[in-house]
């Protein structure tokens, strides 16, 4: 009989415990839901983003309309010839590519967007290419799709991934096409250089 | 009195069943949210872009010129049209990670020539960057970061053999 009343005891100290675990469960499951939603800007992991010293923070990606730019000769230069961390890694990331947008040839896909509807899209810079046009169009579409929501027009803004190692000219057709379709405010990602 | 007892212990144990499932539930949560929550976020930079021409030809005055060259050479070139190299050459081979790959990123030098730029902030004077189309993204940001370090909002941007 003794014995039972000592099991009996054990077991209520149990429970105590239990029930402040769950209350610091819950607050940090708050907080990171919170931390969540701060950014939610489709990250493509196929981007090296260009590093920064002095960036500032992105408050809101409210408004934001993302476009990818890609450096996919520099992948395939590194694949060939990289050594084979760097060749393991590029691999990773083209078959990514390759799957995210449906294409086989890596090369053709320079920059990619997210539509509205939640579409993958990819375009192609090159000869015989108006690329700025079709961004133009691009970014147009996601400008009307944004003005049906509650969103003030002055958020309304290009946020550019670009590759560090991706060309100028394409980070430049995106600010050209950016301009001609009235989204003058452009935003470049980066991350805080690592001291 | 024996039964009285057993009695007690059953209702006793019931309601901590419910509980830990929750808990389960709300680990499960909990990891979801640890792997979607990315705690290095993306950064960006406040800088108006007017228009691919604009301010330099606007104003009466002669711009300052940033120019990247192909080799992502940073030359600085003042109103009087002489040339000051910022920034080595560079083919960007080293990658996040490797040794010397943060001192890179700063550009001092380029940050003192743009400060006194910035002295009458309601009077900007005109700076254009011109970039090579073959230069590369990062040299182009780190020129940009220089430019916020010495406080201008603005800045007109080319592209080398684009027509504005």
């Amino acid at each position: 009989m003794g014995k039972k009343k000592e099991r009996m005891q054990y077991e209520e100290d149990a429970k105590n415990d239990i029930s402040s675990m769950i209350d610091c469960c819950f607050l940090l499951l708050i907080f990171f839901i919170v931390n969540a939603t701060a950014l939610t800007v489709s990250k493509d992991p196929s981007v090296t983003m260009p590093q920064a010293t002095k960036p500032t923070d992105l408050e809101d990606a409210k408004g934001c309309i993302v476009i990818n730019v890609f450096a996919p000769e520099k992948m395939m230069e590194l694949v060939k010839n990289g050594d084979e961390k760097a060749r393991a890694n590029e691999q990773t990331r083209i078959d990514k590519l390759v799957e995210t947008y449906k294409c086989s040839d890596v090369t053709r896909i320079h920059y990619g967007v997210k539509t509205h509807k939640g579409e993958q899209k990819f375009f192609t810079a090159g000869t015989g290419e108006d690329v700025v046009k079709k961004l133009e169009e691009f970014i147009k579409d996601e400008k009307k799709a944004l003005e049906e929501t509650k969103i003030d027009p002055k958020q309304f803004r290009v946020y550019i991934r670009a590759d560090a190692r991706a060309d100028w000219k394409y980070t430049f057709n995106v600010i050209g096409a950016a301009n001609n379709a009235g989204v003058p405010d452009i935003v470049f990602g980066s991350l805080p250089a690592k001291k | 009195m024996a039964r009285h007892k057993k009695l007690q212990t059953d209702d006793q144990e019931e309601p901590g069943l419910e509980i830990s499932s929750m808990i389960d539930c709300c680990f499960l949560l909990l990891i979801y949210f640890l792997v979607a929550t990315s705690l290095v976020s993306e950064k960006k930079f406040d800088m108006a872009l007017p228009s691919s021409s604009g301010a330099a030809s606007s104003s009466n005055s002669k711009p300052f010129n940033i120019k990247i060259t192909e080799d992502n050479a940073v030359w600085w070139e003042d109103q009087s049209g002489a040339k000051v190299q910022m920034a080595p050459t560079t083919d960007f081979k080293l990658r996040p990670g490797d040794a010397g790959y943060y001192e890179e990123r700063d550009l001092a030098e380029l940050v003192g020539k743009l400060r006194p730029l910035n002295d009458d902030p309601n009077n900007p004077k005109p700076l254009v960057l011109t970039a090579s189309p073959f230069s590369k993204h990062q040299r182009v940001m780190d020129v940009m970061s220089a430019l916020t370090q010495a406080g201008i909002k603005a800045v007109s941007v080319k592209c080398e053999g684009v027509a504005d």
